[in-house]
């Protein structure tokens, strides 16, 4: 894109967020209607700003949710912040003669919550547009199909991996992180968290998890969960079902099967290498320090990458690996600028590439060892 | 990790090692074209599309429009993914599109990206973002608590977010 069009784009982005925000505020007058629309018809473009602009506003509410911030600091920051920031900005050709209906109109809905009311109406649009869960309630819905896996990070770290062919649905809210295992299989690793708990729903199958990393397999009526690490509780939905117990506490290299609404009376021995032997597909990382993307390979490779150094252990790495294919990570690695690989059997030692050894240019990093 | 430490890591994978990589960027720029080719058709439809009936609601309609599309989309694809799978085949049953892994690894990206960005606004922006968004004042209550008129709480949303989009934009 050249700069010009870039240029073009930001004026018509901003257009459209006046737009947006003139819509959201109520309905439009008839000629604003008219000025609306032909504006929506003179390009792909600004229709294009538009439909992005309304996906961005829809995802500012939990954006900006975080309870911890202060917002009286926020405000008196504001307050003193200077007013030039925002006049600098270039007028646009926006519904600026939205602005006198809307002040009249907010006599008439002066409750803070009225306004919320009347973004989530004209916002019933834009849910008709995405209709999906994910952007409008905050539950998040994802499927894989044949051969495909995924990985998602729920905002709070912890993470879900979906196999082929499985449907999860995760949930957010105060008290708990809900995640309802549609069909398939999913493992996930749990970060801890005091105030909220985490609870998979799978088949029959309920697992209360506190942080913790596990399996879960829902089969046609059979729901099999395997702990890797820490401890999780896992009760039936069946209720009352005989002698049963109504929930077990499953510790790591464990397993529990759930059948027909049937809690099995004692966990098992598990497989853990078996259990997870699903993940052995892509590892796809964005911006992961290196170390914990070795850690991944580590999981599977016949060898263990040993990264030294803080620096380079927390490297952002970017990019899409087989997880098979550790010698491609291992040439990866050596590609990099001043790094070193020394390969010993059973490990592959990575650290910085000694002064003496490194290309010349500005002054390498002190090495760390 | 030495003399190379002032330019962007991905930049130096591009130029050193680009085959793995590249495919993190192809995903990038995929969703972007993907973007702008939705676009084109809504365009299209919208220009097609009876003036007496748009005109009632066009934001509403335009929304329409784009979620069809979609969905249209969608279902092709699981269709196709089907037949080459399983030899299935898949009517469409009028479910929501479910997002594809990329799909759903691109929102879940932008999802985490947008605090970020939203908290490099300048304040008055984040502030009026944060009080509408978050606490659902008016505009005449954020004014109040800024010190501006409703006016000029109308511009710092319209700036903060075209701002967020182009941000947004950039980052892909």
């Amino acid at each position: 894109m050249s700069t010009r069009d870039g240029h073009e784009r930001g004026e018509i982005g901003q257009q459209a967020a006046n737009w947006l925000l003139a819509n959201q505020a109520g309905p439009l007058s008839d000629s604003q209607r008219a000025e609306f629309l032909a504006w929506l018809r003179t390009s792909p473009l600004h229709v294009e700003e538009y439909l992005e602009v309304a996906e961005l506003a829809r995802a500012l509410p939990e954006a900006v949710s975080d309870p911890t911030l202060d917002v009286e600091e926020l405000v008196a920051e504001a307050r003193d912040a200077p007013f030039a920031e925002v006049v600098a900005f270039p007028e646009s050709p926006g519904p600026a003669a939205a602005d006198g209906r809307r002040r009249s109109s907010f006599g008439t809905r002066a409750l803070a919550a009225s306004f919320l009311v009347a973004v989530i109406g004209a916002s019933a649009a834009v849910a008709a547009w995405l209709n999906r869960d994910d952007w409008l309630g905050l539950e998040h819905a994802y499927a894989t199909a044949h051969g495909q896996r995924t990985r998602v990070e729920l905002p709070d770290g912890s993470t879900l991996q979906l196999n082929a062919e499985s449907a999860a649905t995760v949930r957010y809210d105060l008290s708990e992180r809900r995640v309802v295992l549609t069909h398939g299989e999913a493992l996930f690793e749990v970060v801890h968290s005091a105030r909220r708990a985490f609870r998979v729903t799978a088949g029959d199958a309920r697992v209360l998890a506190v942080g913790t990393r596990f399996d879960v397999l829902v089969n046609s009526g059979r729901s099999t969960v395997t702990v890797v690490e820490g401890t999780v509780l896992v009760s039936s939905a069946g209720a009352g079902a005989g002698t049963a117990p109504a929930s077990l506490t499953v510790t790591a290299g464990q397993k529990i099967e759930v059948r027909q609404g049937v809690l099995a009376p004692h966990a098992a021995i598990a497989d853990l290498a078996s259990a997870q032997s699903w993940l052995q597909g892509q590892i796809s990382v964005e911006s992961v320090p290196l170390a914990d993307v070795a850690e991944r390979f580590n999981a599977y490779a016949p060898v263990r990458f040993e990264i030294e150094g803080e620096a380079l252990r927390q490297q952002p790495i970017s990019g899409n690996f087989n997880a098979d294919d550790y010698e491609s990570f291992a040439a990866f690695l050596a590609a990099l600028d001043g790094v070193t690989l020394d390969r010993q059997p059973g490990r592959i030692i990575v650290r910085q590439t000694p002064p003496a050894e490194a290309e010349p240019g500005p002054a390498p990093a002190p090495s760390p060892r | 990790m030495t003399d190379a430490s002032d330019r962007p890591l991905a930049e130096r994978l591009f130029r050193e090692y680009g085959g793995r990589v590249v495919a993190l960027f192809r995903r990038d720029s995929r969703a972007r074209a993907d973007a702008a080719d939705l676009a084109q058709e809504v365009f299209r439809r919208l220009l097609d599309a009876p003036d007496g009936e748009v005109i009632r609601d066009p934001a509403a309609y335009l929304f329409t429009i784009a979620h069809n599309l979609r969905r249209e989309r969608a279902v092709a694809a699981r269709r196709q993914a089907a037949a080459l799978a399983l030899g299935q085949d898949v009517s469409d049953d009028g479910c929501d599109p479910v997002p594809s892994p990329e799909q759903a690894l691109d929102l879940e990206r932008r999802r985490r990206r947008l605090p970020h960005v939203l908290a490099q606004l300048p304040p008055k922006c984040r502030a009026a973002i944060v009080l509408q968004y978050r606490d659902g004042l008016t505009y005449e209550q954020i004014g109040e608590r800024l010190g501006v008129s409703a006016n000029m709480v109308k511009k710092y949303l319209g700036h903060g977010l075209a701002h967020c989009r182009r941000r947004m934009a950039t980052l892909g």
